[in-house]
């Protein structure tokens, strides 16, 4: 049950970091002064 | 242990625990590292516009500044430790000009925002969206951006306009960031972040 609840949480979070992710490819950069390297599968073709 | 590499340990037990592919888990490291920078950058700057007494006017300069960024680009530090550095330096001082200098200038806080946010356009016509070597812009999002720049630096000017007849300080911290940000579009801009990327690097490795 506990190692179920965990894999839940995980998949909750990684769901909820790839659409902040997705989200933030659409604009021109980051919030702050840093931009890290934008991975492959969010640049667009 | 810097930002990236506190994303990187965290992205590998995603993947441990989810079994993900390597193109996933660089997804989540990826928006890892941007959650912690932010985190990072708004902690320093709070702290010190809070203790140099202008917190309210030192977040407003650096949210209007942030919104800007978003579609307009700039230039960038090497590390999120150095990003957030300089922004908690940059901002409480943007702030406190806005504090003490709205109350000196009087009436004249409309004429030097209106001023402001004509140079701002001029900037952003011109020079916007500013690409990161590291996020390249897809040619059809450009003009996008551009137009959403132009609206973005029109709808501060006219807020900061209106603020400026209730809480001058308000008014001129809108300025303020919106101007900074436009600063960091320019190649005098991009010269001056990078020296003081490379002055911090000899101190800051995070």
């Amino acid at each position: 049950m506990r190692r179920k609840m965990i894999k839940w949480a995980f998949s909750l979070a990684a769901a909820a970091l790839a659409l902040f992710a997705s989200i933030n490819a659409a604009s021109a950069c980051f919030w702050t002064w840093y931009q890290p390297e934008l991975p492959e599968a969010l640049r667009e073709k | 242990m810097s930002v990236d590499d506190a994303a990187k340990r965290i992205s590998y037990s995603f993947q441990k625990n989810l079994r993900l592919d390597e193109p996933s888990r660089q997804v989540i490291e990826y928006s890892i590292t941007m959650a912690l920078s932010a985190a990072l950058s708004a902690g320093f700057t709070a702290m010190i516009g809070l203790l140099v007494g202008a917190f309210w006017p030192t977040m407003v300069a650096a949210s209007s500044s942030a919104w800007l960024r978003n579609f307009s680009g700039g230039a960038h530090c090497s590390s999120a430790g150095r990003c957030a550095i300089a922004g908690a330096v940059s901002s409480p001082l943007l702030g406190l000009t806005a504090l003490h200098g709205s109350k000196v200038m009087g009436n004249w806080n409309y004429a030097l925002i209106a001023l402001g946010t004509i140079i701002s356009l001029y900037i952003m016509l011109k020079h916007a969206p500013d690409e990161a070597p590291e996020k390249p812009i897809p040619a059809r999002r450009k003009p996008i951006l551009h137009k959403r720049s132009m609206l973005w630096v029109m709808t501060l000017g006219a807020s900061s306009l209106l603020m400026t007849a209730h809480l001058p300080w308000l008014g001129v911290s809108i300025a303020l960031g919106m101007l900074w940000q436009c600063f960091t579009l320019l190649p005098a801009g991009h010269g001056f972040v990078s020296s003081v990327d490379n002055l911090l690097s000899r101190w800051i490795n995070i």
